[in-house]
């Protein structure tokens, strides 16, 4: 019989079981014995959400791929399973190995978003691990975290010994390492985070402090540790052809929300929307070519059995191999029916033909995301699409047989007036419009349109992080107006989302290190699973704030003076500052700026390895200039 | 060419349902590049099915999947090429080929044997007893409320070695009983207190009635 960290009868009163009991295929199996490095992998949340990141795949198939590693996965428990755990005092588990994640030599979270920072501290306290970094034993794992989060990885610096910035292919090995020979001598855990200090990607926050004005804003950064470098660089792969991909993805048994082939086409974004942090964090852009795509599908494939394949990346239609790589696919696997998906595509001519022929029979909605009502906002925002493009795209959709129609829109933009939110119910309006010029039998039968609309959130590293957020009751205020205007639209549905989530998104995004102790407080008063709806608490967080005599507005309403020092201004993130401001001024002047295709904007200049003058950038865009 | 395979379904892999399970024997049957049948018309699916959904929490050593390859393919190869890329636990014991006609084992099943892991003691003369009664009356759930239901005829036979239940029950889309509701009502009439998260339960094989004999599914 398999080992189990809880015990069978447990299993059995709990939701979806096989959550915690492993045993996919492809899972790595290695025997604990035979490696020097046991990582405990956490991307914290669910398992069902979890498994769905493509970043777990690639990390977990390369650290494995090292003889001397095993890197086993651990998740969030579901609130049964959880209190089950409590009351029977059972630790978290890996599922490879259900050994306890407290004797690993590494715990590494992913930071998918903001909102999972409760679930962070609440493994660690399931595991039986120290929630202080500074508290931390010996014998206890180093507590590590990457992913999207942390190019602002303040608020967590409290509780991560080390934060890795940046592409999770180009370090890991030599961080590895280090470990490996710091073990066998028997290094103390500061003295190994003083080797790993001056690598680059690498930041260990409590070699770091913080100097604070009497208005609460940042005097400076300082480094306290000889070890750290002043600036913290963020680390990407050059070439992503080369570099590593998993050949051997695990095949989950429950269904995930991505059980299928995924592979990324490209990194980075060349539309540079000036609220979207992911389209500036994952530059430069760097694409794979067809060849290199198809051979990794293939492997993929094979070892997996998967029935459909996803092409991903920030947005697909620029990629300028589609064409061809979609021809290739529905060719060599339309037999075997396998089929492919493309999320993300743009809404235009080529995009439309493309679906045609991917879905044959049936028309699933269409997606378009125009962000603003109206021109004005568009522009400020950088949203390079003008509102003939979308009625053009909407007509072509129509006169294809489309009928079902998502937009997506934010409100509570930098310069956004009550005009702007009624522009979006004025948009809707005239999309409906066009529908019903095709003539009635060129066209589906009947129209429906859903509007989404989500609540702005300035981002740290974007051209609106020193923006002001709008406030819960104003945010509230421009629903009503939306709901009014849009009930005008009867062929559309709208629908609209919790603000107060947003609001405490707007915080944590832009916090500094004082935000730790509030979601430490946050946590301790039963928060986790933030992320869904039923389980997050705006109360929490408000008390929190009173009981620390913080305020809210310091973090979310708060205008920023353009030299105030930000929280993450010691990480680079490649994209500079400069950039940033440039940004910031072009979209007061309504300016926009064109996408990389057409002009290099000079976002940073993203070269690795040597630092020499000549040395080529690996952006190809800009090179290509 | 149909084929019908009799597979497991180990204990590290107990807790995967039906679906999730079905799905995943797709999955292996694709990577095991055995060419599945699709059916002809509007939605085309493959020529698979599985007979008599296993509960979740239970292992087997007697499940069937009944499929049509495109090819001609020895038994031994099918078996081989499905357990090298199938996951663990899920592994294939036994296949043969369909002839003409046969039904589909999802159709044809039964009644299937189980072996029960008690955690309480109970004799067999206790068993004895139990299904010697004239009636045996259980509370079953069922969509408008409890019933009282009279399993007498779906239990063909049960007995005790050690801890351990063994019995031969109704197992199909038309009579079906739970193996947990045998076991409470055994539990109530020997006096112990029944907690279904606390037995272990693994189904031996499946079986349908031809001439008044049992017969199994690979015969
Ligand atoms: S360097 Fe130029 S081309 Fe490359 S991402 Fe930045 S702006 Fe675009």
């Amino acid at each position: 019989m398999q080992k189990r960290m809880v015990p069978d009868y447990i299993l059995k009163q709990v939701e979806k079981p096989v959550r915690y009991t492993g045993g996919e295929y492809n899972m790595v199996v290695k025997n604990p014995k035979d490696v020097d490095i046991r990582f405990a992998l956490c991307f914290p949340d669910v398992y069902d959400i979890g498994m769905s990141h493509l970043g777990l795949q690639i990390l977990y198939g390369m650290y494995n791929a090292r003889e001397d590693t095993y890197c086993e996965r651990v998740f969030s428990p579901w609130t049964d399973m959880e209190a089950k755990m409590r009351e029977n005092d059972i630790k978290l588990c890996t599922l490879e190995t259900q050994d306890e994640v407290k004797n690993f030599d590494f715990l590494g979270f992913s930071f998918l978003y903001e909102m999972c920072y409760t679930n962070v501290l609440n493994i660690l306290d399931l595991s039986g691990v120290s929630m202080y970094s500074k508290d931390r034993g010996e014998d206890e794992p180093i507590v590590c975290a990457g992913g999207p989060c942390v190019n602002n990885p303040e608020p967590m610096a409290d509780f991560i010994d080390f934060f890795y910035i940046g592409d999770g292919e180009v370090k890991y090995d030599e961080i590895f390492d280090i470990y490996k020979v710091h073990k066998k001598n028997g290094g103390k855990r500061k003295e190994f985070l003083e080797k790993i200090a001056h690598i680059d990607g690498i930041y260990v926050p409590a070699f770091y402090d913080v100097d604070y004005n009497e208005d609460d804003t940042i005097k400076s950064i300082n480094v306290i540790n000889e070890n750290a470098k002043p600036v913290v660089n963020r680390v990407f792969v050059a070439d992503l052809n080369t570099s590593y991909y998993s050949e051997k993805p695990i095949v989950p048994f429950l269904e995930t929300v991505h059980n299928r082939v995924t592979l990324e086409v490209f990194r980075g974004c060349i539309r540079g929307c000036r609220f979207c942090n992911p389209g500036l964090m994952y530059r430069p852009i760097r694409s794979k070519t067809v060849d290199t795509l198809m051979k990794q599908l293939e492997a993929q494939v094979k070892n997996t059995g998967f029935e459909e394949i996803s092409l991903v990346s920030l947005s697909t239609s620029d990629y300028s191999g589609l064409n061809e790589l979609s021809n290739r696919i529905m060719d060599k696997y339309s037999k075997e029916h396998i089929s492919l998906s493309l999320p993300s595509l743009r809404v235009d001519e080529f995009s439309l033909e493309l679906m045609n022929k991917l879905q044959e029979v049936r028309k699933s909605g269409l997606t378009f995301a125009p962000e603003a009502g109206t021109q004005r906002m568009r522009d400020i925002i950088n949203k390079g699409i003008s509102e003939e493009e979308i009625l053009s795209g909407c007509r072509l959709a129509f006169e294809g047989g489309w009928n079902r129609v998502k937009l997506y829109f934010m409100m509570g933009l930098p310069g956004e007036t009550d005009e702007d939110i009624v522009g979006i119910a004025e948009l809707t309006k005239k999309i409906v419009g066009e529908y019903f010029k095709v003539p009635k039998d060129k066209r589906a039968n009947g129209i429906s349109v859903n509007v989404s609309a989500s609540c702005f959130v300035p981002k740290h590293n974007t051209a609106f992080q020193w923006e002001s957020q709008n406030t819960y009751e104003e945010f509230e205020r421009k629903q009503r107006i939306l709901k009014d205007a849009i009930r005008k639209v009867k062929q559309a549905t709208y629908r609209y989302h919790d603000a107060r989530t947003s609001v405490i998104e707007g915080i944590l995004t832009r916090a500094d290190r004082k935000v730790g102790k509030l979601i430490y407080d946050v946590w301790k008063s039963g928060a986790k699973l933030e992320a869904w709806s039923e389980y997050f608490d705006y109360k929490k967080w408000i008390e929190a704030f009173s009981e620390n005599n913080m305020t809210m507005e310091f973090y979310n309403t708060r205008k920023r003076e353009i030299d105030e020092i930000m929280p993450w201004d010691h990480i680079n993130v490649g994209v500079n500052k400069k950039f940033l401001m440039r940004e910031k001024v072009k979209s007061q002047l309504g300016e926009v700026t064109r996408n990389c295709k057409e002009m290099c904007a000079g976002c940073g200049d993203w070269k690795t390895g040597d630092e020499s003058e000549n040395a080529k950038s690996t952006c190809e865009m800009k090179n290509k200039k | 060419m149909k084929y019908r395979a009799k597979y497991t379904k180990g204990d590290n892999v107990k807790f995967v349902g039906h679906l999730d399970l079905l799905r995943s024997i797709q999955r292996a049957i694709k990577r095991a590049e055995l060419v599945v049948k699709y059916s002809q018309g509007f939605n085309p699916h493959q020529v698979f099915s599985i007979a008599q959904p296993l509960a979740v929490g239970h292992t087997s050593v007697g499940e069937y999947m009944d499929f049509e390859l495109v090819n001609d393919m020895s038994e031994d190869e099918v078996k081989q090429r499905f357990n090298d890329v199938s996951p663990e636990g899920i592994k294939i014991i036994e296949v043969r080929k369909l002839n003409d006609g046969e039904n589909k084992a999802a159709a044809l099943v039964e009644y299937g044997s189980y072996k029960v892991v008690l955690d309480k003691n109970i004799s067999d003369d206790t068993i004895k007893n139990f299904i010697s009664q004239d009636t045996i009356e259980v509370e079953k759930e069922t969509k408008s409320g409890t019933k009282i239901a009279d399993i007498k005829n779906d239990i063909i036979d049960a007995k005790i070695e050690g801890t351990v239940l063994h019995a031969t029950i109704s197992t199909g889309s038309n009579q079906n009983l739970k193996i947990e509701l045998l076991a409470k009502a055994l539990y109530t009439y020997a006096g112990e207190e029944f907690d279904e998260n606390k037995i272990d339960v693994e189904r031996q094989d499946l079986y349908y009635m031809y001439k008044d004999e049992l017969k199994g599914l690979m015969e």
